[in-house]
């Protein structure tokens, strides 16, 4: 493979991963009283009377009273926060499906960023200790008895 | 290199430990019915204006200086048949002295139903079953029936999970005096 065909497929692959980025990213709205919002709220919270269940999934007298709850606050204008809160003030945390973000509980926010980022930075510093190891190898590798054969395979001499 | 390999080794067993006892000491698994999520208890009492079954207008308000206990309930649910008679003789114990009273309110009912379970089962307390108002998201109801003792200066000081009993009452109003 060539120089320009690595460039190509690394260029290509950095486009993909753009795209399926910004798809994930689609967040679905967050004023209003569409259906769409009713059950991305509802989908944040736990069914507390289900096994398993978000507030969305389920048919439960609870989840049903639930959902009307989140309608009822969408039609008054409240924002996402202000609902989530609403039902984790009474309710408690444990009916929310993510995870606080404040306290122990943040711990499972910021672990994995922060060994994603030592991951990164563990490979990036491997690389560079093989690439010199390997730079080292190199240099070491060739004497000059080695050196002057080459030279004079390359001049084509009847010695070699 | 080997004292780096050490480090790493140490550090991911640190992280690996940690998420470990994170998930040990969490609650997820636990059965939310059987654990008490609600964090109405120790707060004012929410508020419930209302109609009862007698057409009498009702609010949580106008029972301060006197217990209330609010109970939530309907009438197809088998635990809160068999809580009633508790509930009659706890509210009979205390006509007298008109020192504690009960409101129940009907959940997923109708108003002919709800009274029609008093008419046969007794009860002489205020029963709300207003089908458009809901209060058991307030109350942070989560299965029936649930109780709140509400104490004389209106604060919920208890919630009893499941059917309760006269005798069970009766300690957390001692207790709670």
């Amino acid at each position: 493979m060539t120089a320009g065909q690595r460039r190509v497929g690394w260029a290509a692959m950095l486009v993909a991963v753009v795209v399926l980025v910004l798809l994930g990213a689609r967040t679905p709205p967050t004023s209003g009283t569409s259906d769409d919002r009713l059950y991305a709220l509802a989908g944040q919270m736990k069914c507390l009377q289900c096994a398993g269940e978000s507030v969305a999934g389920s048919q439960a007298d609870i989840a049903v009273k639930m959902r009307e709850e989140i309608r009822s606050q969408m039609r008054e204008g409240r924002s996402d926060d202000e609902i989530l809160s609403f039902f984790a003030d009474r309710y408690g945390q444990r009916v929310l499906l993510n995870p606080s973000s404040e306290g122990v509980a943040s711990l499972v926010w910021i672990v994995p960023v922060v060994a994603a980022g030592l991951g990164v930075v563990g490979l990036g510093l491997a690389f560079a200790a093989w690439r010199r190891q390997r730079g080292d190898a190199a240099s070491e590798g060739a004497t000059d008895e080695d050196q002057a054969l080459v030279a004079a395979a390359l001049r084509g001499s009847p010695d070699v | 290199m080997k004292r780096r390999s050490m480090l790493i080794a140490v550090v991911v067993g640190v992280v690996a430990v940690a998420l470990i006892a994170l998930f040990v000491t969490s609650d997820m698994e636990s059965d939310p019915l059987a654990t008490d999520t609600n964090r109405i208890v120790g707060r004012t009492a929410p508020a419930i204006s209302a109609t009862d079954t007698e057409g009498r207008p009702f609010e949580v308000e106008d029972y301060r200086g006197r217990w209330l206990l609010v109970n939530f309930f309907a009438t197809w649910c088998t635990p809160c048949i068999a809580e009633h008679p508790e509930l009659v003789a706890f509210s009979d114990a205390h006509a007298k002295s008109g020192d504690a009273s009960v409101v129940s309110v009907a959940y997923n009912d109708t108003p002919e139903k709800v009274v029609q379970f008093f008419a046969e089962r007794g009860g002489d307390w205020a029963v709300i079953a207003d089908d458009r108002s809901d209060f058991s998201i307030e109350y942070a109801v989560v299965g029936l029936p649930e109780s709140y003792l509400v104490d004389p200066e209106g604060t919920v000081v208890h919630k009893f999970v499941g059917g309760v009993r006269k005798a069970e009452i009766e300690r957390e109003m001692a207790r709670n005096r």
